[in-house]
C-alpha cells in the first residue's frame, strides 16, 4: 500500500472531510427530492379558496352546533372535528377506565376474573379494530328495535336503532353564565380545603378526607349558587316527533348507533392495550410494595387504589400518551359506518371539489394539533404525578 | 469487503423494489396497434365488467357470471371473434376502471358506467350509444306508506358517500325544502345492512342498482314486495360501453354490434327466427343488418373490418337487445315497457342509426 | 384402595381450589357471581349465534372467495411454491430455536389445522398435504441438526429460506404473462401486503433509525422529519392519499400513465411500517452503552463496521418483541385497504352479503374473517411473549 494513499485515508478517517462530504452528499440528493416534490406540487391547484363554497351536502351527525348545507364547506370541516373530538375524549375516559380494570383484574387473585380479563385482552388485542368496529355495528347496535317498536323508559328515555335518546341538562333562564362563574369561583376555597385538611394528615397521622371535604365545599357553594339564581339549569327530555310518514327525536341528547358502535370498539380495542400496559407497570413494581401494604393492614381495594396504583401510575404514563394518541389517529376509521369524523368529511369534500393535496395537508394538520393537545395534557399530567413521588 | 457485500445487497433490494414497482404493470403494448388486430390475433376478448351488481354484472360464487353489461360483453366476442364464450372478463372496480382502460388491460369498459362530459373529454374513454338509461331513485319500505320525495320529510336516507348521488340527494331536498338527515356510507353493503334494520327510511343510488338490491331482498324480511322504488328520478344516468380514446376503428366495431342488436328488436329478429330470417330476409334493411345478399345483390360491406354476417352471430350466440334485456333486466324489477328504455317505437329512447 | 382414595380426593381437591381460588373472601365472592353471571350472558349469546343463528353456509360456498377473491384459478400454481417454503422455514425455525412446551404443540397444531381444514378443498387437498410434510420434515430434519455442528449452516438456511419467500412469491407472480395486481385479493392480499410492507418496511425503518440517531444534523433532521410527518396521520389517511394523491407525484415512466393502486398501497404500508418500526429501533439504539462504540472504534472498525457488526444485533435483539408487536400492528392493519375498495379479506366477508343467498347476513362471514385475523396475529404475539421470555426481557 502507498504511502500516499494510507495518508489520504486517514484524512478520511479523522472524521470532519467525511462527515462534511457525507452531510454535503446527502443534502444534495434531499434537494433533489423536495425539488422533485415541488416541481410536482406546482402543477397542482394549492390554493385554499375552494373551502368556502357551500357544502353542498348534508352531516349526518352534529354535536352542539348544527349544520346546512348552504353553509361553507369549512364550516362542514369544523363540524366534522367536534365530532371527533367528541368521540375521541370520551373514547380516551372511558378507554383509560376499561383499561385500568381490565390490567387490575388480570393480576386478580380470583381466577375466573383474571381468566376473563386475559381473555378479553387477548381476543380484542389480536382482532383488527375494523372487523370489530363493523361487528359491533352491524350484529349489535343495528339489532336494536326499529323505531316503530322502540322501547322508551317512562317516556323520558328512548332506544331504537335510531338513537339512544336520553335526557341532558340544558341552560335554563340568564342566570346561566354566573352559575358558572360561581362554580368557577368556588373552586378556591375547595382548594385551599383541601391543602390545608391534606397538611394537617400529614402532620398528625389522622385521617382527614381533604378530598371528600373539599368536594363538599364545592358542592354546597354550587348548589346554594344554584338555588339563588333560580336554577339555571334544567333537564331537557328527548321527545318523539312523528311526521306523516317519519319518526325522529327532538330534543335531550342523541347518541347514534354509528357513535355508540364507534366509541364502544374503539374503547374496547384501546383499553386491552391499555390493559397491558397497566399489567405491565405493576409487575414492575418490587414485590416488597405490596407485601408492606399488605402488612399496614390495607384492604385490596385500598392497596390498589393506594399503593400500587399511584406508583405504577408513573411508570405507565409514556405508554398510555402513545395509547391515546392511537385512539386519536384510530378514530377516522368512523368513516367505515358512516359517522361524520373529520376524515369522512374530508373525504366527502375530496370527491365534490377536488383539492385533495391541500385538503389532506389540512387534516394532517388537524390530527397533529390534536396529538399535541394530548401530549402536551399528558406531560402536565406526568409532572404532576412525578412531583407527587419525589 | 464488507462494503462490496453492502453495495451487492443495496443493488438487490432496488432491484426488488424496482420490480414491484414497475413488473406488476405489464404493460400491454396494443395501443399504436388497433385494438381490433389485437382482439383478433389474441383469440380474445378482455371485457372490464362489474361484479357485485345483480342484473347488470354479477359473479356467483360458482364462478358463473350474469347481467346486461356480461351480455353486451358476449355480444362484442360473438361479432368480432364469432363465439360468444371468447372472453375475458376483468373484474373493474368504480375506482380503477379508466385506468384499466388507458392502460390497454381491457379492450372495452362494459360496467354501468354513466356518460358524462368529463368522463368523454378528462379520462380519455370513448362513449358508445346508451345501452340503459338509468337515474338516481329512491328505495322506501312499501308498509312505510312513502309515495313521493315530499313523504320523506324529516327522514334519514342512506346514499353512499363520495359519488354524485350524494350532491344530487342535496339539490333535490333542497330545492324542495324537505328536511332531511343523510347516512353516508362507503359501500352499498353497509347500506343495505342498515336499511334492513330499518335504520334509515330512505335509500338512494341508481335505479338500476336499486332493483337490484329490491329484487334480492330477503324473503326473511319480506322479499321485493317490501320494497317500493318512488317514480320520481333524481338525476340522469344514461350508461353504456366505454372503448379506449383514439381508436375509431374499434369504436365503431363495438357501437355497431350495439346498434345491430337495437335493430334486430326494431325488425323482431330473435335468436330463435335469426335462422329463417337469413335463408329468406323481409326486406333488403333486414339483408344489411344479416350481412346477406338480398334479390340476387352481393351483402353490404360497411367497412367494419369484422366479418359481414357478424350479427348473425351476435343474434344466434346472445340475442337481440330486448331478448338481452328480458333476460337480465326484467327478472330485477326493471320493467322496459313504458320506461325510457323502451324502443323508440314504443315511446322509448332506445333508438339506432340506420345500418346501411 | 388407591382407587377409592383418589375418588375421594378428587372433588374435595376441586372444592377446596374452587374456595381458594374463587371464594377466598366476601368481595371475591361478589366478583366471582358477577363475573360468572356476565361470563353467562356473553357465552349464551356467542354460542347460540355460533351454533344455531350463524349461517356458516355462507363461509363455506365462499371459501375461494374469502382466500383469494378474483384471484383466477389458472394462476394458483404461483402461489403454492412460495407457501411451499414458508411452511418449510417455519418448520426449521421452530425446530431450531424454540424449546418446545406441550402447550405450544398443542396451540400450533390446532392452527395449523385449522387452516388445513380451511385450504383443503377438492384439488388443493394434496397441496396443502405437501405443505404440511414439508413442514413437518424441515422440523424434524431441524431436531436431528440441531446443536450439531451442522447447526449454524441450519440457521443460516432458514433465515435465508426466510429472506427469500417474499421476491420468490413476487417473481412468481410477475414471471411470464404475470397476473394483475387487480385480481389480487381475500387472505391472500392480506398476506402480500403484510409480508412487502414487513419486507421494505423493515429495512426502511433500520436505516431511518439509524439516520435518526446520527450525528449528522441534515441526516438527523431529514429522518425525524419524515418519522414525525408519517406518524402524525392515522394509516387510512396514507391509503387514501395513494388514491387521491400518489399519482401526482409519481414519476411516470416507461409510459406507464399510472403505477397501479395495488403497487402504491404496498408503497404506503412499507413506508407507514418503516416510521413505527423507526421508533421501536431508536429505542434499542439508545439501550446501547457508548462503551460499544468506542471500544469498536478503538478496534479500528470503520463507522459502518461499528453499526453493522456491533450496534445493530445488539440493537435489533433487544427489541425483538416490540418489532414483533409492531408486526401484528402491520397484519391488523391491512384490513384496511378496504377503503381503496379492495376485496381483500374483510371486503370478501363484506361482499358476501351482496349475494342473492346471503343478503344482509354478513355475522357469520365477519367473525370468520375476524378469527383468520386472530389466529395469525394472536400465533405472533404468542411467538413475541415466548422471546420475550427467551431474552429474558420482561424478568430484569
Amino acid at each position: 500500500m502507498a504511502a500516499e494513499s494510507l495518508r489520504g485515508r486517514r484524512l478520511w478517517r479523522s472524521g470532519r472531510a467525511r462527515r462534511m462530504a457525507t452531510q454535503a452528499g446527502f443534502s444534495v440528493l434531499l434537494l433533489i427530492f423536495l425539488a422533485y416534490m415541488v416541481e410536482r406540487a406546482s402543477h397542482l391547484d394549492l390554493d385554499i379558496g375552494f373551502m368556502d363554497a357551500p357544502a353542498g351536502f348534508q352531516i349526518s351527525h352534529t354535536f352542539v352546533f348544527g349544520f346546512d348545507s348552504g353553509e361553507s364547506r369549512l364550516a362542514a370541516y369544523f363540524v366534522a372535528v367536534t365530532n371527533t373530538i367528541r368521540l375521541v375524549v370520551v373514547g380516551i375516559l372511558l378507554a383509560t377506565v376499561i383499561g385500568v380494570l381490565a390490567g387490575v383484574a388480570r393480576l386478580s387473585d380470583n381466577w375466573l376474573v383474571s381468566r376473563i380479563a386475559t381473555v378479553y385482552v387477548e381476543v380484542v388485542r389480536n382482532t383488527p379494530l375494523l372487523v370489530q368496529i363493523i361487528f359491533w355495528y352491524t350484529a349489535v347496535f343495528l339489532k336494536l328495535p326499529r323505531i316503530e317498536a322502540e322501547r322508551s323508559l317512562f317516556d323520558v328515555a328512548f332506544l331504537s336503532n335510531r338513537a339512544l335518546a336520553l335526557p341532558w341538562p340544558e341552560p335554563r333562564g340568564d342566570f346561566f353564565t354566573a352559575w358558572v362563574i360561581v362554580l368557577a369561583l368556588a373552586l378556591v376555597p375547595g382548594y385551599f380545603v383541601r391543602r390545608i385538611r391534606a397538611r394537617r394528615e400529614a402532620e398528625t397521622g389522622q385521617t382527614m378526607r381533604p378530598n371528600l371535604y373539599s368536594l363538599g365545599v364545592v358542592l354546597g357553594i354550587a348548589a346554594i349558587g344554584f338555588l339563588v339564581l333560580g336554577l339555571p339549569v334544567g333537564i331537557d327530555t328527548p321527545t318523539i316527533v312523528s311526521e306523516e310518514f317519519t319518526k325522529g327525536y327532538v330534543g335531550g341528547l342523541s347518541v347514534t348507533p354509528e357513535f355508540a358502535a364507534l366509541l364502544i370498539a374503539l374503547v374496547m380495542y384501546t383499553g386491552s392495550f391499555i390493559a397491558e400496559i397497566v399489567r405491565g407497570s405493576i409487575q414492575a413494581l418490587p414485590r416488597g410494595q405490596t407485601e408492606a401494604a399488605m402488612a399496614v393492614g390495607l384492604t385490596g381495594y385500598q392497596r390498589i387504589t393506594l399503593v400500587i396504583l399511584p406508583q405504577a401510575l408513573r411508570s405507565m404514563i409514556p405508554s398510555l400518551t402513545n395509547e391515546y394518541l392511537n385512539l386519536t389517529k384510530n378514530s377516522s376509521l368512523a368513516a367505515a359506518i358512516a359517522y361524520a369524523d373529520l376524515f369522512q368529511i374530508s373525504e366527502i369534500i375530496i370527491n365534490k371539489a377536488g383539492h385533495a393535496v391541500v385538503m389532506f395537508i389540512i387534516v394532517i394538520i388537524t390530527y397533529q394539533v390534536m396529538s399535541f393537545t394530548i401530549s402536551a395534557f399528558m406531560a402536565f399530567i406526568n409532572r404532576r404525578v412525578q412531583l407527587v413521588g419525589a | 469487503m464488507t462494503r462490496s457485500r453492502f453495495l451487492r445487497f443495496a443493488v438487490v433490494a432496488l432491484a426488488a423494489f424496482g420490480l414491484v414497482l414497475f413488473a406488476c404493470n405489464d404493460d400491454d403494448d396494443n395501443k399504436g396497434s388497433g385494438i381490433l388486430q389485437t382482439v383478433t390475433d389474441r383469440g380474445e376478448l378482455k371485457c372490464g365488467v362489474k361484479e357485485t351488481q345483480p342484473g347488470f354484472g354479477f359473479l356467483s360464487p360458482d364462478g358463473s357470471r350474469s347481467g346486461n353489461d356480461v351480455e353486451f360483453c358476449r355480444a362484442v366476442a360473438a361479432a368480432v371473434l364469432g363465439n360468444a364464450n371468447k372472453v375475458e372478463f376483468v373484474p373493474a372496480s368504480a375506482q380503477d376502471r379508466f385506468e384499466l382502460l388507458a392502460s390497454g388491460e381491457i379492450d372495452v369498459l362494459i360496467r354501468t358506467t354513466t356518460w358524462t362530459a368529463s368522463r368523454d373529454a378528462d379520462l380519455k374513454g370513448d362513449f358508445v350509444t346508451t345501452t340503459f338509461y338509468d337515474g338516481q331513485g329512491m328505495m322506501v319500505s312499501s308498509d312505510s306508506g312513502i309515495s313521493t320525495l315530499e313523504d320523506l320529510a324529516g327522514a334519514t336516507i342512506c346514499v353512499t358517500s363520495g359519488t354524485t348521488t350524494e350532491g344530487n340527494l342535496d339539490d333535490q331536498f333542497q330545492a324542495r325544502g324537505i328536511a332531511y338527515t343523510p347516512l353516508s356510507f362507503e359501500d352499498d353493503a353497509q347500506i343495505q345492512a342498515a336499511f334492513i334494520e330499518g335504520r334509515c327510511d330512505g335509500w338512494t343510488a341508481d335505479k338500476s342498482n336499486l332493483a337490484g338490491q329490491r329484487a334480492n331482498f330477503p324473503d326473511s324480511a319480506g322479499g321485493s314486495a317490501a320494497l317500493t322504488i318512488l317514480g320520481e328520478t333524481l338525476s340522469k344516468e344514461p350508461l353504456g360501453p366505454v372503448t379506449p380514446d383514439n381508436d375509431s376503428e374499434w369504436h365503431a366495431v363495438v357501437q355497431w354490434v350495439v346498434f345491430g342488436m337495437i335493430i334486430a328488436d326494431e325488425f323482431d329478429i330473435t335468436s330463435e327466427n335469426v335462422g329463417s330470417a337469413v335463408s329468406s330476409p323481409a326486406n333488403r334493411n333486414v339483408a344489411r343488418l344479416l350481412g346477406v345478399g338480398f334479390d340476387g345483390n352481393a351483402p353490404d360491406d360497411f367497412g367494419l373490418g369484422i366479418p359481414l354476417d357478424f350479427m348473425q352471430k351476435v343474434l344466434a350466440q346472445v340475442g337481440n337487445f330486448n331478448e338481452v334485456y328480458q333476460r337480465t333486466l326484467t327478472p330485477i324489477g326493471l320493467g322496459r315497457e313504458g320506461s325510457l328504455n323502451a324502443s323508440w317505437l314504443k315511446g322509448g329512447a332506445i333508438y339506432a342509426p340506420p345500418m346501411r | 384402595m388407591q382407587a377409592q382414595l383418589s375418588s375421594l380426593s378428587g372433588p374435595l381437591l376441586a372444592r377446596r381450589w374452587v374456595q381458594k381460588n374463587l371464594f377466598s373472601n366476601r368481595w371475591n365472592s361478589v366478583l366471582t357471581v358477577i363475573t360468572l353471571t356476565l361470563f353467562a350472558v356473553i357465552a349464551y349469546n356467542l354460542l347460540r349465534f355460533v351454533l344455531v343463528s350463524a349461517e356458516w353456509e355462507s363461509v363455506d360456498v365462499n371459501r375461494r372467495l374469502l382466500f383469494l377473491a378474483t384471484y383466477p384459478s389458472a394462476e394458483e400454481w404461483r402461489l403454492w411454491p412460495p407457501l411451499w417454503l414458508f411452511s418449510g422455514v417455519a418448520g426449521l425455525a421452530y425446530a431450531l430455536w424454540s424449546r418446545v412446551s406441550r402447550r405450544e404443540i398443542v396451540i400450533l397444531g390446532a392452527s395449523a389445522a385449522f387452516m388445513f381444514l380451511l385450504l383443503a378443498e377438492g384439488s388443493n387437498g394434496a397441496l396443502v398435504a405437501t405443505g404440511t410434510l414439508i413442514a413437518v420434515g424441515a422440523y424434524a430434519g431441524g431436531r436431528r441438526l440441531r446443536e450439531t455442528r451442522y447447526d449454524t449452516t441450519a440457521r443460516r438456511v432458514a433465515i435465508g429460506g426466510g429472506v427469500a419467500v417474499l421476491p420468490l412469491a413476487l417473481i412468481l407472480l410477475n414471471a411470464g404473462d404475470g397476473v394483475r395486481t387487480t385480481v389480487w385479493g381475500g387472505v391472500m392480499l392480506n398476506l402480500t401486503l403484510a409480508t412487502v410492507g414487513i419486507g421494505f418496511g423493515f429495512p426502511l425503518g433500520v436505516m431511518l433509525a439509524l439516520g435518526r440517531a446520527s450525528s449528522l444534523p441534515v441526516v438527523r433532521l431529514a429522518c425525524a422529519g419524515y418519522i414525525e410527518f408519517v406518524r402524525a396521520g392515522p394509516l387510512i389517511l396514507w391509503l387514501a392519499m395513494a388514491r387521491f394523491v400518489l399519482p401526482d407525484f409519481l414519476p411516470t415512466v416507461g409510459g406507464l400513465d399510472e403505477v397501479d393502486l395495488v403497487v402504491r398501497a404496498m408503497m404506503v404500508m412499507a413506508g407507514f411500517s418503516g416510521a413505527y418500526i423507526a421508533e421501536v429501533v431508536r429505542g434499542g439504539l439508545q439501550t446501547i452503552p457508548r462503551g460499544q462504540r468506542e471500544a469498536a472504534d478503538a478496534m479500528g472498525l470503520n463507522a459502518f463496521q461499528t453499526t453493522w457488526y456491533i450496534v445493530l444485533p445488539q440493537a435489533l435483539r433487544s427489541v425483538i418483541p416490540a418489532l414483533v408487536n409492531r408486526f401484528v400492528s402491520l397484519w391488523k392493519d391491512t384490513s384496511l385497504v378496504v377503503v381503496l375498495g379492495f376485496v381483500d379479506l374483510l371486503g370478501a366477508a363484506r361482499a358476501i352479503s351482496a349475494q342473492p343467498d346471503f343478503v344482509g347476513r354478513q355475522a357469520a362471514a365477519l367473525l370468520f374473517a375476524a378469527l383468520v385475523f386472530w389466529t395469525v396475529a394472536f400465533t405472533m404475539s404468542r411467538l413475541s411473549l415466548r422471546i420475550e421470555r427467551h431474552l429474558g426481557v420482561g424478568e430484569r
